[in-house]
């Protein structure tokens, strides 16, 4: 089969394609992960590259071939879609800013946490240092009793088991290192394990890892478990977006046995990079990480343990499993101690995953007397509500608009990305600040609900989220997609193209904080309470941290309480799966949580939709629910 | 014992079509709707000042399908709009007569203005009683129609419909230039009827000249579904929520008359002859009781029966 040499810029990767691999799939295998909402087919038009030479076959949507296309020195460069584009020969292509999504800011600062080492109790796995006797013919118990009548004090009766593999090497470790060796010692679920022994002092070597795979994003942690502070942290995104934007598609890939096992496979390789990127810089061996705890939405634990997903879509919604069995790294292929544990944390439902688990016991939901609320904007948008005594939580299916898709000049929040705006209507000038104050690129989730509060606020934008011509009408345009209001000029402020949102965005976002503030009011009218019963208002997700609460209320995202109620918890599922590395009793919390969480199907509640109708209003189409708000846009209450 | 009576806060707008001489307009009745403080019918629980009214309803094209019960009332007039809508008021009492311009339907003519206008006038000028104008529903063409209709019959308070959720910019306009009042629209769905209303009032439209029509079926076609939405609006106007407190209408001749029980000849149903007449009536008793203000209808005894229904629901009260 020929092959050919593509040479990536300006990060000069270069890679050896088959011929006919599609320039998107060769980037992948080069490590480079272009933007693509659609999972390559062609639809959002977000991966677009420039090819300076060489020749290849362009795949039109409908699935005709056009003709073969040559470009080179001399010839015109052209601009591809890198999903839809076959290598013919050896090319030199180019990646333009917008296409590689290697500068977005990833959230994996859990803001709950100030000082790691105070949660720091019983480790999920800990290091003893033990001094034992040699034996005698008068104490002549076995290497393994020796060991175990050593850890007594600290385990009493407690079983411990010991793995074959490291009976077979615990005869040479106490001769070599003269009956001085450190136990390393796991938990499980019911009872113990010895599943390391080295000679010598090694009791400062105990290290955990803590991951959170993501939709979007995998961020993980490692922890030293000796004191429980953080070495090191990591993210990155999630190479299943090659394969699929969401988490329906992925189910739909996966049906293939083969497509299982890659989305499987490009997950672990991904955590398996960034365990060994983190062991280098902390200097730390790998073989010292002796546990790894995984949280995750129920499809991204499924996959990422190659278990088959396809019912969690189809009506009634069931996952193969909720509570998982520990599995050994080396059957899984982390690179971490062989003899280590996997610990995926228990999963709620189909839709709610170990992530909210994980946060509702980073946020003492299930501790708290008061009741409080658990948000995470995101594509799954889960909320929770409940308190010490109950736990209610439902899957909002807010759709990607808040990470960027389905906007047409949407973007992940990274660089250039318009995070804040204020506009005269006046004068016609308007200001914005970008991440990173560079030259604006596009539009991310806490832009959109900056800049529609700000529309909404002047009155370009209208209750039921159309653009008013009148206003500022040099800013206004009838586009493909309707009218549009262009945020920022080409040229202004260095932008390389008009930003804009039309109609059919906003309408978009709408729809997303709708199924958001409508999933969390169901669940308030099943407990029969009111919002302003509810004591604290958590906010996670990877947006989490960046956005202003007051016009996330102004267009009915968030309910209009007293704004000191909003917590902003940053990535809550890290720090859950945290906290179980550094309190081994936080397993059994997060199974008894997992278990005792009523999970709501708003598919199946006959108010959603009705509840749902009424969200689609800014804020709300029962302006009462928001006096202060009603008030700022000038509008009469009737109460 | 004691008789259990529900407060109610709030009461519904009143809603006046129909511009006499000294306001100048042409009619010679006027009718007033809405107004009231309690749910339909229960005056002992708070003030209803005005009882329903029935419209008739005319075409300016016999639509293909009419059903012969319907052909055979009106046989004599149908090919004029004008001697049609006088028959309906001089012998059926008609409260209001109801224009639907079907032939400005792309499918059915593809009328203009100037036949629409011609139509509305001849209706001005052959009858004294308010009147209710509304296009073929094809929202590109009712932008053209309604706005030189509304200007022909302009003073006279006319009802013009219909606003829909993505389409009620000219027609408020209209109604805001030419002194009218709109009919605003909704798909069997409570909080976009209320939406409809909410982007009306924003626009200017005041209250008082907004009525509802929440899309209703006929008996045996969703009649219930249309049934709950109109009492819900109801019970949350009454406890306070003034934007969905307006007067509402209902279509229940274009309803009734086009289902198969109106028409079937398969006489296992009873006989066809009063079978449609009696579809009619049901459908408009039931949203009597719903809250209907104004009922559109077609068959002069099925108007007669329901002129009847609401004589004796409102008597001694």
């Amino acid at each position: 089969m020929e092959k050919h040499k593509v040479i990536f810029y300006p990060y000069e990767k270069k890679v050896l394609a088959e011929n006919g691999e599609t320039i998107f799939h060769a980037a992948l295998r080069a490590g480079l992960y272009l933007n693509s909402i659609c999972g390559g087919t062609g639809t959002c038009k977000k991966c677009i590259v420039t090819l300076k030479k060489g020749s290849v076959i362009i795949h039109s949507r409908a699935g005709e071939v056009t003709e073969k296309i040559e470009t080179g020195p001399g010839k015109n460069e052209i601009d591809v879609f890198a999903c839809q584009t076959g290598i013919k020969s050896d090319l030199i292509v180019e990646i333009p800013d917008a296409a590689h999504p290697d500068d977005t800011i990833i959230m994996i600062d859990d803001l709950l946490e100030k000082d790691d080492s105070e949660k720091l109790t019983e480790p999920i796995t800990r290091k003893h240092l033990l001094k034992l006797s040699a034996p005698t013919i008068h104490d002549n118990a076995s290497d393994l009793r020796r060991i175990y009548r050593a850890l007594k004090p600290k385990y009493q009766d407690d079983p411990i088991n010991t793995p074959l593999t490291i009976i077979h090497e615990i005869p040479y470790i106490l001769r070599d290192s003269s009956w001085n060796v450190t136990a390393t010692v796991a938990q499980n679920k019911g009872f113990y394990e010895l599943i390391r022994l080295e000679g010598r002092d090694r009791t400062e070597s105990n290290y955990g890892l803590a991951v959170d795979i993501g939709t979007t994003t995998i961020a993980t942690v490692l922890l030293d478990l000796g004191s429980g502070k953080t070495l090191s942290k990591r993210a990155s995104y999630n190479p299943q977006i090659a394969l699929g934007e969401d988490i329906i598609t992925r189910i739909m890939i996966a049906r293939e046995t083969e497509d299982l096992a890659r989305l499987k496979t490009s997950v672990k390789s991904c955590v398996n990079e960034l365990i060994m990127d983190m062991s280098v810089t902390s200097g730390i061996d790998f073989n010292d990480i002796s546990a790894a705890v995984f949280s995750g939405n129920t499809t991204m634990i499924h996959l990422f343990l190659g278990i088959h997903p396809e019912n969690i879509r189809i009506e009634p919604y069931v996952p193969v499993v909720n509570s998982y069995p520990f599995i050994k790294a080396e059957e899984a292929g982390m690179h971490i101690n062989p003899e280590g544990y996997l610990i995926c944390l228990p999963c709620i439902s189909s839709f709610v995953g170990a992530d909210i688990t994980a946060g509702i016991m980073s946020c003492g939901i299930d501790n708290s007397e008061s009741i409080s609320i658990l948000m995470d904007i995101g594509t799954n948008g889960e909320v929770v509500l409940g308190c010490r005594e109950w736990i209610m939580c439902c899957s909002c299916s807010a759709g990607p608009a808040f990470e960027g898709g389905g906007i047409d000049d949407g973007m992940r929040a990274g660089k250039g990305a318009i995070q804040s705006i204020s506009i005269d209507t006046f004068s016609g000038r308007i200001q914005i600040t970008t991440i990173g104050d560079m030259e604006p690129k596009g539009i991310c989730g806490s832009g959109l609900i900056e800049i529609i509060a700000e529309l909404l606020i002047k009155k370009i934008v209208d209750r039921a989220g159309k653009i008013n011509a009148d206003i500022m009408p040099e800013r206004t345009r009838t586009g493909e997609n309707g009218i549009e209001f262009i945020i920022c000029f080409k040229g202004e402020k260095g932008s390389k193209k008009d930003i804009k949102l039309s109609e059919a965005d906003i309408a978009n976002v709408i729809r997303a904080k709708g199924a958001l503030y409508a999933g969390t009011d169901l669940l308030l009218k099943k407990a029969g309470i009111k919002f302003e019963n509810v004591d604290k208002f958590y906010i996670s997700g990877g947006f989490g941290c960046s956005i202003n609460i007051n016009h996330a209320i102004t267009i009915g995202l968030l309910p209009e309480i007293p704004p000191d109620k909003f917590e902003f918890v940053g990535n809550s599922s890290l720090s859950g799966a945290k906290m179980v590395l550094l309190s081994s009793k936080n397993l059994s919390k997060a199974e008894k949580i997992a278990n005792n969480a009523t999970n709501i199907e708003l598919s199946n509640e006959p108010d959603f939709m009705n509840d749902y109708t009424s969200t689609l209003f800014l804020p709300h189409t029962h302006i009462e629910r928001f006096p202060n708000v009603a008030k700022i846009l000038g509008i009469m209450t009737n109460q | 014992m004691d008789t259990i009576r529900e407060k109610w806060t709030n009461n519904i707008s009143t809603v006046t079509l129909g511009a006499l001489k000294d306001e100048g307009g042409t009619r010679t009745s006027k009718i007033t709707v809405g107004g009231m403080k309690s749910l339909p019918f229960l005056s002992f629980e708070g003030e209803i000042p005005n009882k329903p009214v029935i419209a008739m309803e005319i075409y300016d094209k016999i639509p293909e399908n009419m059903p012969l019960a319907l052909k055979d009332a009106f046989s004599d007039v149908q090919s004029d709009t004008g001697k049609w809508a006088r028959k309906c008021v001089q012998e059926y009492k008609a409260e209001m007569i109801s224009i639907r311009l079907l032939s400005t339907h792309p499918d059915e003519g593809d009328n203009g203005p100037e036949s629409a206008v011609k139509t509305v006038k001849n209706v001005i000028e052959s009858v004294g009683v308010p009147i209710i104008i509304i296009g073929s529903g094809v929202i590109d063409k009712d932008n053209i129609i309604i706005p030189t209709v509304s200007k022909a019959a302009r003073g006279e308070r006319c009802l013009l419909g219909t606003a829909l959720q993505d389409n009620y910019k000219t027609i408020v306009q209209c109604a805001l230039s030419d002194g009218h009042a709109v009919i605003g629209e909704s798909p069997i769905d409570i909080n976009i009827a209320k939406q409809v209303n909410i982007m009306m009032n924003d626009s200017g439209l005041p209250l008082d000249r907004i009525i509802m029509y929440p899309t209703t079926g006929a008996l045996g076609y969703g009649i219930e579904y249309a049934y709950s939405i109109m009492e819900r609006s109801r019970i949350a106007a009454l406890s306070g929520d003034s934007i969905l407190g307006v007067p509402m209408l209902c279509y229940v001749g274009e309803e009734s008359w086009k289902t198969k029980e109106a028409k079937s000849e398969n006489e296992i149903w009873g006989e066809l002859k009063n079978r449609g007449i009696l579809w009619e009536a049901a459908t408009a008793a039931a949203f009597l009781q719903a809250g209907a203000d104004i009922l559109i209808m077609h068959h002069p005894d099925s108007v007669e029966t329901i002129r009847k229904t609401i004589s004796r629901l409102t008597e001694n009260k």
